[in-house]
C-alpha cells in the first residue's frame, strides 16, 4: 500500500524550542521594555541586554545556560539596582522595574516551552504596566502591535508537526489581536467601571511644567518645551487672546533672587469663603453678588489637566464656581479614594484651585470664571497683608530709594502701577529668554538699572518687589496666559511655552488687581502669543517641534491642530471614560445604568462581536482572495487573446471570451475534448460566484488556453510554410 | 466514578463507524497555561481599577477576549474533522495490532489543524492533513484471544495559543479477531496412537515471548542450507522476517508430523488456553505442510479441506476463528473481551 504513514510521535518535538521564537521574543522584550527605559537605570538596561546577549549565545551554542549561582548573582544584582533606585519597597514604578527585569532574567533561564510561556506572561504584563506612564493613542498601537507579537510567540510555542514560517505565526497572532477587538470594544464601554478596590502605591511621576519655586530664568525653560500643559474646552464662547489668564500658582516669598510660594501654602485651603461666590452657584448658596450687576463677562469651561506631579490646577483668572466635578476624574489613583462629596481640591487664599494630592494622571474639572472685572473682595485680612508685603530687608536697596521717590509723586496705586510702567516703556528694556545672570544678592536692582533685559518674570518680579517696597500688598503669579485655539473641536491648547508671569496689587476699593508688565516691554506677547515676542536670536534657541510652533509655520499648522484634536478626543473618549462618562454615555439606551442592565448589554454586545470576529477572517479571506482569483482568470484570458490576435484570430467586437475561444477552435479543427472543457472552465471561473472560485480553477483554465493557444501557433506554422 | 464516567460517556458518545467531531463529542477546558492566562487578565483588571487607568483596563479586556476567541479557534480545531479508523483484521494474541487513522474532510483551506492523536497512556501522534496519507497510531496489544476492540481514541488540540485543550473521546465500531498464540509444543492428552510423540519438543511455550517472539517456539530449528526441503522451511517466521530456517526434525524426513486427521480440543493437555494454543500451532503446522486436517472443537466441527490453495487459507482462518471465539462452556461469544 503506498502510503506515507505519519508516524512521528507529537512529544519529542514538544520541549525543544525554535530558534526563531527565541530570537522573536528577545526582539519583543526589547521593543517592549524600550518605553519603559526612563524608569529603568543605566545598569538595569545593561542587565537587560545582557540577558538578550546571553540568550543570543546560547542559542548560537558559545555558551551554556547559567549555572545556579550565576542565577543567584543575576537575581541579586537586578533586585539590588531596583532597590538602588527606590528604597521604597511597593511603588509602581519599583513593581514596573521588577517586572521588567524578570522578563529579562527570565529569557536567559528559560529551557523549556513552559518556561518561555512564563516569560511571555510576563511580558503581556510589562505592557500592561507600560500603560500606567503613558497613554497616547500612538502609544497604545505601538503597544498593540507589541501585543499581537507576543501572541504570536505564544503560537509558535505551541508545538507542531511542521515548523511554520515566521511569517504566519506573526499573521496569526495580529489575526488574533485584531479578531479580539470588537470583544475589547464591547468591554470597555459596558463592563462596570468600580471604585479601587484598595489604596494603591503612586507613580513617582518627576516633577513637570511650573515648580513651587521660581528663580528667573526658568521660565526659559519652560518656554522651549512644547509639552502640552492642558487643554480648556469652553461651553460657549472663548475669551480673546488677551484676556487668557491662566492662573496656577502664587509666589508670595521673596528669597536670595528666587520667589517661592511658601507663606501660601502653608496656610493651607482657604474657608469656604474666601473665593468670591456667585449667586447662581449652588454649591454657594449664600451667594452675595448676581452676575449681572459686576463688570466682566464669565466663561464656563472644563479643563483636561494633563498629569504634572504637582498639585497646582489653573484657573481663568477669576474662579467664581467650585463646580468641580465629583466624580468626573480622568485616571487618577485619586479618583473615588475618598468618599462622594469629600472635597479633593479646594480654594487658596489666592483664589486658586490646589488638588490635594499630586496630579498623575489626566484630570478633569469644570469650572466658571469671570474675566475682565478686578476681584472684588471686601477687605484685605491683617495675615494676607502681611504675607504680600513682605521682603528681605537687605535686598536692592537702590530700586527701593528709586521705588520711593516715585511713590511720593504717585502716591495712589494705580497711578503709582501706571508710573513704573511708564518707565518699563520709556527706558531700553528688552524681552529676551536669554537674559544676562544675575547676581543672588540685589538681583532685581541689577536687572533694574543694568542689565534691563529679561522676559516675564523679571519685569513681574520686579514690579512685586517695588510695589512691596513702597507698601502695596502685591504678588507674584504664576501660570499661563493664551494657549491656542484649535478651530476642529473649538478647545485651547496650553502648552508649556505659554508659561508666564505676572502681578496682581491690592488696590483699596477694587481688590486684588491683574497688571501684567510685559506688556510695557512686549505687548505682542499677550496680543499674539509667544511667538510673536521672540528676536531672531531666542527664535534659534529654540530647536524642533517647539520652534516650528512657535515660529508659526503656517503648513504645519493644520496637521498640528488635527493630532491635538486626535489627542483630545482620545483623552475624553478613551482615557476619561469613568463611571460618569459610561452613565452619561449609556444612559441614553439603558435608561438607568444598573449593573443589571450593564450585564445584559455586555453580553448582547459579547455575542455579537464574538460572532463579527468568526465571521472577519471568511470575508477577508472571500474579499480579497477571490477577487484575486477572478482577476487572474480575466489575465489568463487576455495573454491568450493577445497570442490569438498575432496569429490572425483576434477577438472580434463585442465577443464574449468563450465565443473567441469557441472561434478559433473551430476555426482551427481542434480536438472537440480540449476546447469544450476550455470553454467550460472559462465560463465557470468568469461568471461563477465569486465564493466558488478556486485558485486550481484558474490555474486548469490557464494549462487549457495554453494548449489551445499552442495548437493555434501549430495551425498557423502549418497553413503558413506551403 | 471511572465507571459511571465510562458509562456517561459510552451514552453520548457511541461507538460509530465513521466520527465526525462536533459540539456533541468535543470537550473544551483550559490547560494550566491558560488558567495562568486567565489569572493574569485578572491581576491587570484589578490593577486597572485601583490606579483607574483605562489602558490597562483595556489591556486586561483584550487579553480577555482573546481567550474568549481562543476556545472557537480551539474548537474549530477538532470541529468538523471526519475520521476512520483502519486496522488489521486478525492477529495472534500478544503481536501489536498498529491501527491507522484517516482524516476525510477537506478543511477550510486558510484553517491550519494542529491535531494530536493517541491511546491513552501512550504518546499521540500527528493528525495529517487529509490526503496525506493516515496516520498511524502508537501499537497495541491484545494480550488475549477473542474480538479485540480498540480503547476510546484520544484526538486534542491546543492550538492556537495552548491556553485551552480540545478534546474528543471517540469510540470506533470496529474490532480485531485476535487468534490465540500459537503453541508449537504438541502433548496429546490421550495417547491412544503410541507412533505420536508426546511433545514435539518438550520445551513449552512462554507467553510473555510471544509477542513476535520466537516463532519457531516448540520446534528444534537451524539455519536454512542449500538442498533443504522446501517443505521444511518455516515460511511463517520467514514471512515475519526471520531467516529462513528449517525443522531439525523435519528437513530430512516430513513423517516426524503426526498424520492425525482430526485436532480435537478433548485429546490436547492443558488447561483451556493452553489447549487453544497448541490447537492453534497444530494447525499452523499442519497448514505450512499442506497436510489436511479437521477441528473438533467440542461442539464445534470443522471438516478437512483438500482443495486448491485458496480454499485451504480459507480453511485455515476458519479453524483459527473458531479457536479465537471458543468459549468452553459453550456460552455465547461475548464482544468486549479484549476492551481497555
Amino acid at each position: 500500500v503506498a502510503e506515507s504513514s505519519i508516524s512521528v510521535s507529537a512529544t519529542d518535538t514538544r520541549d525543544r524550542i525554535p530558534r526563531s521564537t527565541i530570537r522573536l521574543l528577545l526582539l519583543l522584550h526589547l521593543c517592549i521594555v524600550a518605553p519603559l527605559a526612563g524608569l529603568l537605570s543605566p545598569w538595569l538596561i545593561a542587565l537587560s541586554l545582557i540577558c538578550v546577549a546571553w540568550r543570543l549565545a546560547i542559542e548560537a551554542g558559545r555558551v551554556g545556560y547559567p549555572g545556579r549561582p550565576a542565577k543567584a548573582l543575576f537575581v541579586l544584582a537586578a533586585v539590588g539596582m531596583v532597590v538602588a533606585i527606590a528604597p521604597v519597597p511597593l511603588s509602581l514604578d519599583t513593581a514596573a522595574r521588577l517586572l521588567a527585569v524578570t522578563f529579562a532574567l527570565k529569557l536567559i533561564e528559560a529551557r523549556h516551552r513552559s518556561d518561555m510561556l512564563v516569560a511571555v506572561l510576563l511580558g503581556y504584563f510589562v505592557i500592561a504596566s507600560g500603560f500606567l506612564f503613558e497613554q497616547s493613542p500612538v502609544f497604545t498601537g505601538y503597544q498593540l502591535l507589541m501585543l499581537a507579537g507576543l501572541t504570536a510567540t505564544l503560537v509558535a510555542l505551541q508545538p507542531t508537526a511542521d515548523i511554520q514560517p515566521m511569517r504566519a505565526q506573526l499573521g496569526m497572532g495580529l489575526m488574533l489581536i485584531a479578531q479580539a477587538l470588537p470583544l475589547t470594544l464591547a468591554e470597555f464601554i459596558f463592563f462596570p467601571r468600580v471604585a479601587p478596590l484598595w489604596s494603591v502605591p503612586v507613580p513617582g511621576l518627576s516633577v513637570t511644567g511650573l515648580r513651587e519655586q521660581m528663580t528667573p530664568g526658568e521660565v526659559a525653560e519652560l518656554a522651549r518645551s512644547d509639552a502640552l500643559a492642558f487643554r480648556a474646552v469652553f461651553e460657549s464662547e472663548v475669551p480673546a487672546q488677551r484676556d487668557r489668564y491662566w492662573r496656577a500658582l502664587v509666589y508670595s516669598d521673596f528669597q536670595a533672587g528666587t520667589w517661592a510660594v511658601g507663606a501660601e501654602a502653608a496656610q493651607g485651603p482657604a474657608s469656604a469663603a474666601s473665593p468670591p461666590v456667585d449667586a447662581a452657584d449652588p454649591f454657594n448658596p449664600v451667594g452675595q453678588r448676581a452676575d449681572q450687576d459686576q463688570p466682566g463677562r464669565t466663561f464656563d469651561y472644563e479643563i483636561w489637566l494633563e498629569p504634572h506631579a504637582s498639585t497646582w490646577l489653573p484657573v481663568l483668572e477669576q474662579p467664581l464656581v467650585s463646580a468641580v466635578s465629583r466624580d468626573g476624574m480622568g485616571r487618577s489613583p485619586l479618583a473615588g479614594r475618598l468618599g462622594a462629596g469629600a472635597p479633593r481640591r479646594s480654594f487658596t487664599p489666592s483664589a486658586l484651585l490646589r488638588a490635594e494630592e499630586p496630579v498623575l494622571g489626566v484630570l478633569r474639572y469644570a469650572l466658571r470664571s469671570r474675566v475682565g472685572a478686578d476681584r472684588q473682595e471686601p477687605a484685605l485680612t491683617a495675615q494676607m497683608r502681611g504675607i504680600n508685603l513682605r521682603l528681605p530687608d537687605q535686598e536692592s536697596p537702590r530700586l527701593r530709594a528709586w521705588a520711593a521717590r516715585i511713590k511720593a509723586e504717585f502716591p495712589m496705586p494705580q497711578a503709582f502701577v501706571e508710573r513704573v510702567l511708564l518707565n518699563i516703556r520709556a527706558e531700553r528694556f528688552h524681552y529676551t529668554l536669554n537674559p544676562p545672570a544675575l547676581p543672588r544678592e540685589h538681583s532685581i536692582d541689577t536687572f533694574w538699572f543694568e542689565t534691563r533685559r529679561g522676559f516675564c518674570t523679571h519685569y513681574a518680579g520686579a514690579l512685586v518687589f517695588i510695589l512691596r517696597s513702597v507698601g502695596i500688598p502685591a504678588r507674584l503669579v504664576g501660570g499661563f496666559q493664551g494657549g491656542e485655539l484649535n478651530p476642529l473641536t473649538r478647545h485651547v491648547v496650553v502648552r508649556d511655552y505659554d508659561a508666564h508671569a505676572w502681578v496682581e496689587y491690592w488696590a483699596p476699593g477694587s481688590g486684588w488687581t491683574r497688571v501684567d508688565p510685559t506688556t510695557a516691554v512686549a505687548p505682542e506677547r499677550i496680543e499674539q502669543g509667544p511667538q510673536a515676542a521672540l528676536s531672531p536670536a531666542d527664535r534659534a534657541t529654540i530647536s524642533g517641534i517647539a520652534g516650528a510652533r512657535l515660529a508659526g509655520l503656517v503648513a504645519l499648522e493644520p496637521w498640528i491642530n488635527w493630532i491635538d484634536s486626535i489627542d483630545h478626543r482620545w483623552n475624553v473618549w478613551v482615557l476619561g471614560y469613568d463611571t460618569r462618562a459610561q452613565n452619561d454615555f449609556l444612559s441614553p439606551w439603558l435608561g438607568a445604568v444598573t449593573p443589571g442592565r450593564l450585564a445584559l448589554a455586555l453580553t448582547l454586545a459579547g455575542v455579537l462581536a464574538v460572532l463579527v470576529a468568526v465571521a472577519f477572517p471568511r470575508v477577508l479571506r472571500t474579499r480579497m482572495t477571490v477577487r484575486l482569483d477572478q482577476a487572474r482568470a480575466i489575465k489568463t484570458y487576455l495573454v491568450f487573446a493577445r497570442r490569438a490576435g498575432r496569429c490572425g484570430w483576434p477577438p472580434l467586437a463585442g465577443e464574449t471570451p468563450a465565443a473567441h475561444v469557441q472561434r478559433v477552435a473551430r476555426g482551427i479543427d481542434l480536438n472537440d475534448r480540449i476546447a469544450k472543457t476550455s470553454i467550460a472552465t472559462l465560463q465557470r471561473v468568469l461568471y461563477a460566484p465569486t465564493a466558488d472560485v478556486h485558485a486550481a480553477d484558474v490555474a486548469a483554465l490557464r494549462r487549457m488556453l495554453c494548449r489551445v493557444s499552442g495548437r493555434l501557433l501549430v495551425h498557423r506554422l502549418k497553413t503558413s510554410t506551403p | 466514578l471511572r465507571a459511571r464516567l465510562d458509562r456517561w460517556l459510552d451514552e453520548r458518545v457511541p461507538a460509530t463507524p465513521t466520527v465526525t467531531l462536533s459540539q456533541r463529542n468535543v470537550f473544551i477546558f483550559p490547560t494550566p497555561t491558560g488558567f495562568g492566562f486567565a489569572g493574569l487578565c485578572l491581576l491587570i483588571l484589578i490593577g486597572g481599577i485601583n490606579y483607574q487607568s483605562s489602558m490597562v483596563l483595556g489591556v486586561a479586556f483584550l487579553l480577555g477576549s482573546v481567550f474568549v476567541l481562543t476556545i472557537i479557534h480551539t474548537f474549530q480545531q477538532l470541529s468538523g474533522l471526519a475520521l476512520v479508523l483502519d486496522g488489521p483484521a486478525r492477529v495472534f494474541a500478544g503481536e501489536p495490532i498498529v491501527f491507522r487513522l484517516h482524516n476525510l474532510r477537506l478543511p477550510p483551506p486558510d484553517r491550519r489543524r494542529v491535531v494530536r492523536a493517541g491511546w491513552p497512556g501512550s504518546p499521540p501522534v500527528w493528525l495529517p492533513e487529509p490526503g496525506a496519507g493516515k496516520a498511524s497510531l502508537p501499537p497495541l496489544q491484545a494480550r488475549r484471544r477473542g474480538r479485540f476492540r480498540p480503547p476510546r481514541l484520544r484526538i486534542e488540540s491546543r492550538y492556537p495559543l495552548g491556553l485551552l485543550r480540545a478534546w474528543a473521546l471517540p469510540a470506533f465500531d470496529l474490532s480485531v479477531l485476535v487468534w490465540p498464540t500459537p503453541d508449537f509444543a504438541l502433548t496429546w492428552q490421550n495417547a491412544a496412537d503410541d507412533s505420536v510423540p508426546v511433545g514435539v519438543s518438550g520445551q513449552s511455550m512462554n507467553p510473555s515471548r510471544s509477542n513476535s517472539g520466537d516463532p519457531t517456539d516448540g520446534t528444534d530449528a537451524r539455519p536454512f542450507r542449500p538442498g533443504d526441503r522446501p517443505r521444511a522451511v518455516l515460511w511463517r517466521a520467514w514471512a515475519r522476517g526471520w531467516p529462513m530456517l528449517v525443522r531439525k526434525a523435519d528437513a530430512g524426513s516430513v513423517a516426524a508430523v503426526p498424520e492425525t486427521e482430526w485436532l480435537d480440543f478433548d485429546r490436547v493437555q492443558g488447561d483451556v488456553e493452553q489447549r487453544l494454543s497448541r490447537l492453534a500451532g497444530q494447525a499452523l503446522l499442519r497448514h505450512d505442510r499442506g497436510v489436511p486436517f479437521g477441528l473438533r472443537l467440542k461442539t464445534q466441527v470443522i471438516p478437512p479441506e483438500r482443495g486448491a490453495a485458496v480454499l485451504r487459507q480459507a480453511h485455515l482462518s476458519q479453524v483459527m476463528d473458531a479457536l479465537a471465539t471458543f468459549r468452553p462452556l459453550g456460552e455465547n461469544l461475548s464482544e468486549d473481551s479484549a476492551r481497555g
